[in-house]
């Protein structure tokens, strides 16, 4: 999963349940914002960021690939500035301002707008 | 939830428990319905009328226990009873703890009593200004709390729960952190960035302070004046004093005021210089950045120990899962705050 989880079909399972059992509205609407994004957004951003790691790691599921990055953090590929730490920044700021985008936009908005 | 059925034994045991703890002839509970918030633990406002012993009169009261599924770390109910106990004999604004019950047949599970406090813990009333009173009383007041709980410092007999102090308290966090962290079994490639960037640039050890482990907007109580009390104390460890600010100050706990770098309440240098002031120690910006990636981390791997609570543990709750998507926003303060290196 390069989206965290629970996915958005699953929070929309879990917000009707949440309605049952009456719990904050406010959450219900969340659970189902972050649902609808997600659906709209489809498949493609993923699909870009596959791809992206598919040329570095070779073809193979998002799920994959993720786990070969981290790998390669881990081994420690990424500590010393260079093209390498460059680009693999890149990808880790794409995969979280995607992932942020979809499941708190008002966030990323605020956080944004003030200067690092 | 221990008191769904009215009536039921978890009250008649817990009538009974408040007599015989307090030395009353009668404790008649005039209220008893959870309040919110508490993702980790449970709190219920308990309200009594005791005739007689050591509360006699109606004395309001919260009854903390455990949630239906736990964290898996933190302090369990008595040890956080004990951390109580210590801060609030050392004058920090937090509530009086008065009973510890660790027979698990009173109601269902063992918990624990304590004064309840005037005041809302609400993010959005706090950031809003709506409670508090002027932004810089109020951080004032944190400021002055925190300085009191980081002068408790060990040994210290009083707070034996906490164990011995780590001699290299990042260290020990660090390590917590990436074994948490090995324990979920999805890649998450920018924790891994943090746990090399967290090593790479390590700070010296401090002498270790009592912190607080949790100390952000939502964990505390304001009034109309300024802050009322501290709450929420089960993450409560020996550390570097500067673990506290830098979970105050970090991105996901300004509540929609970011702008605001102090718990969304005031600029950073104002939580900085008031608690400079109150505490006489000298807060080190790079230390302090440390320990906001090390919160940035530690909150990360927290969410997705809460996510699993309800998508592996069965608890049925839509806000835990929801946490299960705050990991982002932790990834983002991640690579924010580590973008110069």
């Amino acid at each position: 999963m390069m989206r965290d989880r629970p996915d958005g079909a699953t929070l929309r399972r879990l917000a009707d349940a949440a309605v049952e059992r009456g719990e904050d509205p406010a959450l219900v609407t969340r659970a189902i914002a972050i649902a609808e994004r997600e659906a709209a957004s489809g498949t493609a951003p993923v699909e870009a960021i596959r791809a992206r790691l598919a040329r570095r790691y070779g073809d193979a599921p998002i799920e994959t690939l993720l786990a070969r990055l981290a790998a390669e953090i881990r081994a420690g590929a990424c500590d010393a500035a260079g093209p390498t730490q460059a680009e693999l920044r890149r990808l880790l700021w794409d995969i979280t301002l995607l992932k942020l985008a979809e499941s708190n936009p008002d966030y990323l908005a605020a956080a944004r707008a003030v200067p690092i | 939830m221990p008191f769904d059925a009215e009536g039921g034994a978890a009250r008649t045991g817990l009538r009974r428990f408040l007599r015989d703890a307090t030395g009353a002839a009668v404790a008649e509970i005039r209220a008893l319905h959870r309040l919110p918030g508490g993702a980790v633990q449970e709190n219920w406002r308990l309200d009594v009328d005791f005739a007689g012993g050591s509360l006699a009169g109606r004395q309001s009261l919260v009854l903390r226990t455990a949630a239906a599924t736990t964290l898996g770390f933190g302090l369990d109910g008595a040890a956080e009873f004990e951390v109580l106990h210590a801060v609030h004999a050392a004058g920090v604004a937090a509530p009086e703890p008065l009973f510890l019950c660790g027979d698990a047949g009173i109601i269902g599970k063992p918990f624990w009593l304590m004064r309840r406090l005037a005041g809302d813990a609400t993010p959005a009333r706090i950031v809003s200004g709506e409670l508090g009173g002027a932004r810089d009383t109020l951080i004032a007041d944190l400021a002055r709390a925190l300085a009191a709980i980081h002068a408790l410092v060990p040994p210290n007999r009083d707070l034996a729960c906490l164990g011995p102090a780590p001699q290299d308290a990042a260290a020990a966090r660090l390590a917590q952190c990436a074994a948490w962290l090995a324990r979920d079994g999805e890649p998450h490639p920018v924790a891994e960035w943090a746990l090399r960037w967290l090593a790479r640039y390590a700070p010296v050890p401090v002498a270790p302070v009592l912190c607080h482990g949790d100390f952000r907007t939502g964990n505390f109580l304001a009034d109309a004046a300024g802050l009322a009390g501290i709450l929420d104390w089960e993450f409560a460890s020996w550390s570097d004093p500067h673990e506290d600010l830098g979970w105050f100050c970090l991105g996901c706990w300004r509540f929609g005021a970011y702008q605001r770098e102090a718990g969304g309440i005031a600029p950073r240098a104002a939580v900085i210089a008031a608690y400079e002031a109150a505490s006489r120690r000298r807060v080190e910006a790079q230390r302090l950045r440390w320990w906001e990636v090390m919160a940035a981390l530690r909150w990360l791997v927290i969410a997705l120990r809460q996510r699993d609570r309800c998508l592996v543990g069965g608890e049925p709750s839509l806000d835990l899962a929801l946490t299960g998507r705050r990991p982002a926003e932790c990834e983002f303060e991640i690579l924010k705050l580590t973008e110069a290196e």
